[in-house]
């Protein structure tokens, strides 16, 4: 046993987020759900040296994230957890080889962001304000700088937040709960309605 | 109808290029934009606004601030409207309310006439005897002391809540508040400088500061230009902060949104509010703060009366009188209630201006015009002693009366942080002291008047700040003003009384007296007992007389006596600004959309929305039994996706789920599933799961829906002290799971999922598998907890949906269907398993529950299990065991209580219903209940009280209820 | 709304954490009298003091100990628990010690 592969059959992925409600929002923040695309979770003391045995960059400090080529981008939530998110869908082969190849480990845990969360993406100068309606941390530019991450409560439920760019564009990546996701695309989309 | 307006610069507030219609009690009336209610009235010579509280007498406005109730009025949509606050706009249609009739004839006007027989408490004393007497006078009353109407057809209007950072927060916007925030700011700061006016200024917006009446205009540009040019100061006006919260998390209520400022460093430099005297009729429309005089005509460009006599304790009220007499007002006097009089330049500037000044003196009664609605005269009286006057006086014909007995400071944040206010006998000054770290105060609020004094004192607390956040280091000088402001006793009662304390609530100069003769000693007592401070102005100008009246009629000081507890909000705030968009989070599983789809009734459980059955709610007892012998007959499919879902990892896994659950699970086999009972410290269980052994070092673990969350906090705490080699991981969302089950599950599990043996040798019961459907992976476990052969099929979310309906399609041969959770707690009813939380209590230890075959006591620990030894060997006070009763017999509701004994009302309560519903397959009403120890016997009959006092007896029966040998899901 | 420094995450909202009760040193459960695990398990000394507490920061799943006054309501110091516990804790011998004394 112990076969069960995270990173099975990703065409067959499904968001739940109803995107139809997007398309009436005059706002100026953009919104995207890139719940399907690709992740991957290590959690443990080798999970660090695990990632920069395959080549991959880590932050040096807990609740930071580095960008790895473009578009995939290294969360670490704390000394011993790392998460990668994918946010073009362009790295499925890798993270799936990732899940594979840490299984021997003893010291290093794949964690199921893939299916326990769901990932959104946020652009525009506005984000930071929208994000003042929902949470209690100062996400703003000049003290939320890129490679940040804050672990928080995001319209009540729980999230990580991180900011960062690539290809010249600065975005906040939003993970939370699959299950109140429905609810809280709605509540920012709510929140972000009135800057147009 | 009259604009009795006066040139610019007057008139700050209004653009008079703009002329608004409006409407109050019907009649016509224009204005200016930026009027409120009240100055627009004014400015047509309409002085009465509302009616008291109790008495019914004719009120105006009092301060032309909004801290006063005298202008409450009503709008269409709104009650209780402060019209000196309220900006008219075009076509506004305003009622006055508390009256019967109209406002200007009201009939319960009358009621002032009987007035000595409503003496303070009165309804507390005259309403209790006989017993429920109140319930019959309380409609009568509250009608006649009712304020305005709620509009019930009222729409929604979107409310919402943003969060604002800053290094600095200053509340208040007048000379020390603006020079707080320019201060911090050029240090480096970054400002939130908030204001409830529509302009920055304060005071500089309507007082006077000088002889000559330039200064503060000159100030007010200067300053307003350079805050509004600052990059570092965000600016918020029309907006109250209403409360203080620890850390400086400050509610900021503008328009309709409240901001939740967090600030590094917060200023209070709120100001002072003027306080009137107390004297005969100090409530007759006309009758007005000295501020509210100069507001009139500072910031609305009113000429407010004809003639004005002005009764001051400070210099204050001179520099009112030389700015009404600038503005075409005759003051024939101003009335002093000091012996020495103003310094010697006011003195040579009123004499100017023909002003007589009587000194030592007071305005002992204020005379309404016949029609009562305006003033017409005072009588001044010499003083002769503390609150005494000479027989004789004199009358005074005008009508306005502006009143200068000095200021309170606007205490009610910084009391609320915690800051002490301390009144000195002497000198009768305020003081705050024992404020929190990063809290400061400054200006008129902190007992400093003197206009360059208070900006000084801004600079100061700027300064301190900026030290505290690290910006500067520099100390600046402690600011000194000696100027004194507060007459000590500007109480003036008359024998005849309407000598008002308490506006609000019309309380006067006795009653305050009154109630500390009635024994209430303490100002807390006196506020509960008389009512006084509890009105709309909230003690803004009560409190200080109140204090004096108790301090001096119990033989104390004021500061002994204090004042009452200041709590937020400062001014009234409503619901939608407390709701904003009201976040309750909800969750859905993967196949919500399905479950819609097919007609599922959704109800809560917890956080989640699942189905409860399909279809109908008017169907319900019916749909439940269609559902459930489709189970026990065929198959059916649940979603199970809210079960908690942990995963523990590592080379201790198997030790700590050991610590952790009552079973022994060290030598539990892989490919195996063994029931987890949690027990808390106490012995109690708390939770219940199943954990299945996916390998030597890895365990996957259910929990019920709502505990999973504390079963991962409790277990993590631990770990984090036991230090064991395991990872623990809550995965609750990661899967979807759906329970097949019924004597056909085994064929449509074996259409869709190839690799893996479902036969029962393969696949017995309580094992663990792992297989494929459709190239998903999948974690299967047998299980039996609706009592047939089932599986629960674990999948990722994200492909959660997609097997659902592979399932749903696989079963349809079979005419399988989906079943709610109200139709799987029916079935596992029969099956006699509990539902940990609802079957259990805050008390249940397992002995109660028979889940003594779940405890391992030959382990050297779990958590609770010293407290599971005591409770079990104690001797035993209930049972929870199965019942049944005819179904002909009302079913007894869970929560309805178990007796010791059918034929007596009020015997001992033995326990309680936790489970029942009609049970088809049983043919009979079934259920769960605790009950006594001598009451769980098999064939015991026992009483329960259901609804109406009704007592039906229900028997003790052998669990479970249904397939007693477990056959049809163990070895089918 | 109070705010509380997170050993992981910085200055929060009190309303991110959860309260976990005070750090208490277990009694050896086997040999302790009924009494002492009746005062382990139910009671609080709840004086004025400095107390040690457990912490958990919801959103990321992280527990520390808080050292707060309880007067003053001040805390004083957070911190991880791998400060206080920094030993495997064994429950197979007779005496069970879940706690080591700070260094």
């Amino acid at each position: 046993m112990e076969s069960f592969s995270l990173s099975a059959v990703p065409n067959l992925r499904k968001s739940r987020i109803d995107l139809s409600d997007t398309g009436s929002s005059t706002s100026s923040i953009r919104y995207q759900d890139c719940t399907v695309n690709s992740r991957v979770g290590f959690r443990g003391q080798g999970a660090a040296s695990f990632l920069t045995s395959q080549g991959l960059p880590i932050p040096s400090q807990a609740n930071q994230s580095l960008l790895f080529e473009d578009s995939l981008v290294v969360l670490r939530l704390s000394k011993t957890e790392f998460w990668l998110v994918d946010i073009e869908n362009t790295y499925h082969e890798l993270i799936e080889k990732l899940e594979l190849s840490s299984e021997p480990l003893e010291d290093v845990y794949r964690l199921f962001c893939q299916h326990s969360h769901a990932c959104f993406l946020f652009s525009g100068e506005q984000t930071a304000s929208m994000f003042s309606k929902v949470c209690g941390v100062d996400l703003r530019g000049d003290v939320f700088p890129v490679g940040s991450i804050a672990q928080t409560s995001v319209a009540r439920v729980n999230a990580i937040v991180a900011r960062q760019e690539g290809k010249g564009k600065e975005y906040y990546l939003l993970l939370s709960d699959l299950a109140s996701s429905q609810y809280l695309w709605e509540a920012l989309l709510d929140a972000g309605s009135e800057f147009a | 109808m009259s604009m009795n307006r006066l040139p610019a610069p007057l008139g700050l507030f209004v653009n008079r290029q703009k002329t608004l219609n409006f409407t109050f009690e019907g009649q016509h009336y224009q204005g200016f934009e930026g009027d409120t209610i009240a100055s627009a009235l004014i400015a047509n010579d309409q002085w009465l606004m509302s009616r008291s509280f109790k008495y019914h007498r004719p009120r105006g406005p009092l301060t032309m601030a909004g801290q006063d109730a005298n202008t409450l009025v009503q709008l269409n949509s709104e009650p209780n409207v402060l019209a000196d606050k309220q900006r008219i706009s075009a076509d506004l249609e305003v009622l006055g309310q508390n009256y019967n009739g109209s406002l200007e004839q009201d009939k319960d006007a009358k009621l002032s006439l009987a007035g000595r027989f409503m003496p303070v408490g009165f309804y507390y004393r005259a309403f209790y005897k006989p017993m429920g007497i109140w319930d019959k006078w309380e409609p009568f009353i509250r009608k006649k002391a009712g304020l305005g109407f709620a509009d019930l057809s009222f729409k929604p209007v979107y409310h919402d809540k943003a969060y604002l950072f800053h290094d600095v927060a200053v509340i208040g916007a007048g000379p020390a508040g603006l020079a707080a925030a320019l201060k911090a700011a050029e240090e480096g700061a970054s400002v939130l400088l908030v204001d409830e006016n529509p302009m920055l200024g304060g005071a500089l917006t309507y007082h006077r500061f000088d002889v000559e009446g330039v200064r503060a205009n000159a100030l007010r540009n200067q300053l307003e230009k350079s805050v509004l040019n600052h990059p570092k100061i965000t600016v918020l006006n029309n907006a109250t902060c209403n409360g203080w919260f620890t850390d400086n998390y400050l509610p900021i209520i503008q328009g309709n949104r409240m901001y939740k400022a967090r600030a590094k460093q917060c200023i209070v430099a709120s100001g002072a509010f003027e306080q009137h005297v107390v004297f005969r009729n100090n409530d007759v429309p006309g009758v007005v703060m000295s501020s509210a005089a100069m507001r009139l005509m500072s910031q609305y460009a009113i000429r407010p009366a004809n003639t004005a006599v002005v009764l001051t304790g400070n210099d204050d009220g001179y520099l009112c009188a030389l700015e009404l007499v600038s503005n075409g007002v005759q003051v024939p006097l101003i009335v002093d209630m000091r012996a020495k009089g103003a310094d010697e330049t006011l003195q040579h500037a009123v004499a100017q201006q023909g002003i007589k000044v009587r000194l030592n003196a007071t305005v002992y009664e204020a005379l309404p015009s016949s029609d009562k609605k305006r003033l017409s005269a005072v009588q001044v009286h010499n003083i002769t002693g503390k609150g005494q006057v000479s027989a004789g006086g004199v009358t005074i014909p005008c009508d306005m009366l502006c009143m200068s007995a000095g200021y309170m400071p606007v205490y009610q944040l910084l009391c609320q942080a915690g800051a002490k206010l301390s009144y000195n006998d002497d000198n009768a000054r305020f003081s705050l002291t024992s404020l929190p770290n990063n809290l400061h105060v400054a200006g008129s609020a902190n007992g400093v008047h003197e206009l360059d004094a208070v900006i000084r004192d801004g600079q100061l607390a700027a300064y301190k700040s900026v030290i505290s956040l690290g910006l500067t280091s520099s100390e600046p000088e402690v600011v000194a003003c000696d100027q004194q402001t507060n007459f000590p006793w500007p109480i003036f009662k008359h024998p005849k009384g309407k000598d008002f304390v308490d506006f609000d609530e019309d309380l006067q100069a006795k009653d305050i007296v009154n109630a500390t003769r009635l024994g209430y000693r303490d100002v807390q007592l006196v506020k509960r007992f008389s009512t006084v401070g509890m009105g709309p102005s909230q003690g803004r100008h009560s409190a200080l007389p109140t204090a004096r009246l108790v301090a001096e009629a119990t033989n104390r000081t004021v500061t002994e006596t204090g004042v009452t507890t200041a709590r937020p909000p400062f001014v009234p705030e409503k619901l939608a600004h407390l709701a904003g968009r009201i976040f309750s989070p909800h969750k859905y599983t993967p196949m919500h959309q399905r479950h819609l789809e097919l007609g599922a009734h959704m109800i809560p459980a917890g956080i989640w929305r699942r189905p409860a059955y399909y279809g109908d709610p008017a169907d319900r007892d019916e749909l439940i039994q269609k559902e459930a012998q489709m189970v026990r007959n065929a198959v059916g499919m649940i979603d199970v996706s809210t079960l908690g879902g942990l995963e523990v990892r590592g080379p201790d896994a198997a030790e700590f789920v050991n610590r952790i659950y009552t079973f022994g699970f060290l030598k539990q086999p892989v490919g195996k599933t063994r029931y987890a009972v949690l027990t808390n410290e106490q012995g109690v269980v708390v939770d219940d799961g199943v954990a299945c052994r996916i390998a030597e070092n890895h365990f996957y673990i259910t929990a019920t829906t709502s505990g999973v969350d504390a079963v991962y906090r409790e277990m993590t705490k631990w770990n984090a002290q036991w230090r064991l080699e395991v990872d623990i991981a809550n995965v609750t969302s990661a899967f979807s799971a759906v329970n097949v089950a019924g004597p056909l599950a085994r064929k449509v599990l074996s259409k869709v999922c190839f690799d893996v043996d479902f036969s029962n040798q393969a696949f017995p019961y309580l094992a663990y598998r792992e297989g494929t459907i459709d190239g998903v992976p999948v974690r299967l476990m047998r299980v039996g907890f609706v009592g047939e052969l089932g599986y629960e099929i674990h999948m990722p979310s994200l492909l959660g949906e997609g097997i659902w309906d592979r399932l749903m399609d696989a079963g349809s041969e079979f005419n399988m269907q989906p079943f709610g959770v109200e139709t799987q707690r029916l079935l596992r009813l029969e099956k006699g398993h509990i539902i940990v939380s609802q079957d259990t209590d805050g008390m249940s230890h397992p002995g109660e529950l028979s889940l003594n075959w779940a405890v391992n006591r030959k382990k050297p620990f779990f958590i609770g299990c010293r407290s599971v030894d005591i409770v079990m060997a104690r001797k035993q006070t209930r049972k929870l065991v199965g019942f049944k009763l005819d179904a002909k017999v009302t079913r007894p509701k869970e929560g309805h209580l178990v007796l010791a004994n059918a034929s007596q009302v009020d015997c001992a309560i033995t326990g309680n219903i936790t489970s029942s519903e009609y049970s088809s397959t049983v043919g009979a009403n079934i259920g769960m209940a605790f009950v006594g120890v001598d009451q769980q016997e098999l064939g015991t009959r026992f009483p329960i009280r259901v609804d109406n006092g009704e007592i039906v007896m229900a028997e003790v029966v052998k669990l479970p209820f249904y397939d007693e040998n477990n056959a049809r899901q163990e070895v089918l | 709304m109070k705010m509380m420094n997170c050993p992981l995450n910085g200055l929060r909202n009190i309303s991110e954490f959860v309260y976990g009760g005070e750090v208490k040193s277990m009694p050896d459960h086997v040999t302790c009298s009924d009494k002492e695990w009746a005062d382990y398990v139910f009671y609080s000394e709840n004086t004025i003091r400095v107390v040690m507490e457990w912490w958990f920061h919801s959103p990321s799943g992280y527990w520390f100990i808080a050292e707060r006054h309880t007067a003053s309501d001040e805390i004083l110091n957070t911190y991880d628990p791998s400060e206080r516990f920094t030993k495997r804790v064994e429950f197979d011998s007779a005496a069970a010690v879940t706690e080591e004394k700070r260094a």
